[in-house]
């Protein structure tokens, strides 16, 4: 092992792992936190902790992950280099480490212009793939950028997100294994309605020897309407969402679209397991974290190993 | 070239109306090439004060003047005769020719009358784009020549975030992603290799982040 | 006799051949407030220079321009319309009712349409009222 995580574990052992995400709350409400924690306690392998997404603020990702881990999480902490410069990104990792984290996610992070801080500088001192770097040379060699030693090394297992749906298409996958060379140990994809383009994506990753090195996991995000279908697939950037999907969930009644985003969730997770290399799930279920137990439940995934 | 836009009237007339003789200048170089501030736009914006002026049944001194260059000591002498019969220059120059004349004429109020914007290019008449913020290491030559602190909205090095969607940013359609352009770019030159190659960190300590910045040639002093 | 008449401009293309010789004056004289100046093509005045006659005292001014198709310098009456809009423009912006500004085209020698265009003008600006003279003290 790499590391202490246990998603690391997890995967180790051949499990397919289920990761989920928890927002933060936009102010200092723990109760509200505990509560979506105490949701998912025992059903997912490790919980993604945002960081300020979207660019509204939200309670800080390394305070919630610690708020979480007291519950009995296993937090992955995301970090976005849109907000902090690297004298804030390697404290803070240091910080989180001290604080018991084991899992990373490095992201560049949404543009401020989708926030509620539209007028807020962009730092994006360091992109996610040099953010990547840093925290392996933290784990692997000990030394911050520029090389000074750190007193007690943080020692993360890591993640970074990859979108097989943006373009250019052609460069998805070079940049993923230029991610691979960094030093990432696991991807999450960005939610996946696109089976076909998903299968090719996988295997232009299979056929570069990616899925030896990493574990890639396949984002799922649940519907709740034909609305927020229609939303995801005209105004979200980097979103595929095939037409006959928005067509099935209009074609059910209002009162029962949530339904039958659900099935549609849980087709998604089966067909997913079924492509050689994705080692595992990422439920992206924003503001609906009381279904993940049941679309897991369905999907046959709700009982996780004990590492 | 520098690009700057003029300002609202509006906020003009807010910082002028105190006076009651207006030296109005303008700059014949950059802000002349992005129709903002050269000599006719200044003749302009003079006269639209005076007509402005006229409405609300003021009369002050509105005198026009337009130098080539409003950044270079040699040519800011040329208005040297005018300003102390002024209140105040209202100068249509970019942000360094606003400082610049107040360098050198050091008892007189100096409004900028445009908001400075960027280093840029004139693709065609009438559109100007941003090109380079001056971060002090150019490394145009390993991404094609397109920049990728400028052209990206975030300052990308290691390829695209994952925004891109038919090669326009993320932020707002109308903006090209600067990596699609960079990729094109190297794939119709054939060396897309350049870009498997990890850019570290960036020395950002030449850039305006390590403070403002001065250059001195010994070789160039008189 | 009107004693605050009405201060118009009119710039009119040398190419519309109005007047004969010395008949300029005559028209000018008999109409207080008009100013009648002759240019070489209505594409030379500028939105500056439209803007300047308006600062100056002039309640209105009119273009007056060949056909599109009839410059004789090809382009001129043609971009003269970019030109006089560009001033209406600023007008706007500065709350000033862009008709002070107009742009007519004219067939060559068409006096009596030249007539008809400035009784128009005039009732027109007269409905907006006056643009403050120039104030003789410098009330800041």
């Amino acid at each position: 092992m790499k590391t202490e995580s246990r998603l690391e574990k997890v995967l180790a052992a051949g499990h397919f792992a289920v990761t989920a995400e928890c927002g933060p709350p936009k102010g200092s409400d723990v109760g509200a936190l505990e509560e979506k924690g105490k949701i998912l306690l025992n059903k997912v392998d490790a919980v993604n902790v945002t960081d300020n997404q979207t660019a509204i603020v939200r309670m800080s990702s390394v305070a919630a992950c610690s708020i979480l881990k007291n519950l009995g999480h296993e937090p992955i902490l995301q970090m976005v280099t849109r907000d902090r410069n690297r004298i804030a990104l390697q404290s803070d990792l240091f910080g989180a480490y001290a604080l018991g984290m084991r899992n990373v996610l490095c992201l560049t992070g949404d543009h401020q212009c989708f926030g509620n801080q539209k007028q807020a500088v962009g730092v994006f001192d360091l992109d996610s793939i040099q953010l990547v770097r840093t925290v392996r040379d933290m784990r692997e060699t000990g030394k911050i950028i520029g090389g000074e030693d750190i007193q007690v090394p943080p020692r993360m297992f890591i993640g970074a997100a990859e979108n097989p749906f943006a373009d250019p298409l052609s460069w998805r996958v070079v940049r993923l294994a230029k991610k691979v060379d960094a030093g990432v140990d696991f991807i999450q994809t960005q939610c996946i309605f696109n089976l076909d383009r998903f299968s090719r994506f996988m295997e232009q990753a299979r056929d570069m020897g990616l899925t030896e090195k990493i574990s890639i996991l396949a984002g799922i995000t649940p519907m709740k309407s034909v609305g927020m279908a229609r939303y995801m697939a005209n105004k979200v950037a980097g979103m595929d969402v095939p037409e006959d999907l928005i067509k099935r969930m209009a074609g059910v009644p209002k009162e029962q679209q949530a339904e039958e985003g659900i099935k549609i969730t849980v087709e998604t997770i089966q067909q997913v397991r079924e492509i050689s290399g994705v080692a595992g799930v990422h439920l992206m279920a924003i503001e609906w974290e009381h279904k993940v137990p049941e679309i897991l439940a369905a999907a046959g995934l709700d009982k996780r190993p004990v590492v | 070239m520098i690009v700057a836009e003029l300002k609202r009237i509006d906020e003009i007339r807010k910082m002028i109306d105190r006076y009651s003789s207006i030296l109005v200048v303008g700059c014949d170089s950059c802000v002349a090439e992005c129709a903002a501030g050269g000599n006719r736009e200044t003749m302009l914006l003079a006269a639209a004060l005076r007509l402005s002026y006229r409405k609300d049944n003021k009369n002050p001194v509105i005198t026009e003047a337009c130098l080539d260059r409003q950044c270079v000591d040699d040519f800011i002498e040329g208005i040297a005769h005018q300003v102390p019969e002024h209140e105040v220059i209202l100068s249509l120059g970019c942000g360094a020719g606003v400082q610049a004349l107040a360098r050198v004429y050091t008892d007189k109020p100096i409004i900028p009358a445009l908001d400075t914007l960027f280093i840029g290019e004139t693709q065609m008449r009438g559109v100007w784009q941003e090109n380079c913020l001056g971060c002090g290491q150019c490394k145009l030559g390993h991404f094609g020549a397109v920049c990728p602190v400028t052209r990206c909205s975030k300052k990308l090095m290691n390829g695209p975030c994952g925004g891109s969607k038919e090669g326009r940013c993320e932020v707002h359609p109308e903006i090209p992603c600067g990596w699609d352009m960079i990729v094109t770019r190297l794939e119709t030159l054939g060396e897309l290799d350049r870009l498997s190659e990890y850019v570290p960190p960036v020395d950002w300590s030449t850039s305006h982040s390590g403070g403002p910045r001065r250059v001195v040639r010994e070789d160039q002093k008189p | 006799m009107d004693t605050n008449p009405i201060k118009i401009v009119v710039y009119y293309c040398r190419n519309l051949k109005l007047f004969k010789d010395g008949q300029q004056k005559a028209f000018a004289r008999s109409r207080p407030g008009l100013s009648l100046v002759a240019i070489p093509c209505s594409g030379k005045m500028e939105a500056h220079h439209l803007l300047k006659t308006l600062a100056g005292g002039a309640q209105g001014v009119l273009v007056l321009a060949c056909a599109e198709k009839a410059c004789q310098y090809l382009e001129g009456s043609r971009r003269s319309h970019k030109r006089t809009d560009y001033a209406r423009l600023w007008l706007e912006k500065l709350h000033i009712e862009p008709d002070r500004v107009k742009l007519v085209h004219l067939s060559p020698t068409d006096v009596e349409a030249m007539e008809k265009l400035l009784k128009e003008f005039t009732s027109t600006l007269e409905s907006f009222g006056r643009i403050p003279p120039i104030a003789h003290t410098q009330a800041g």
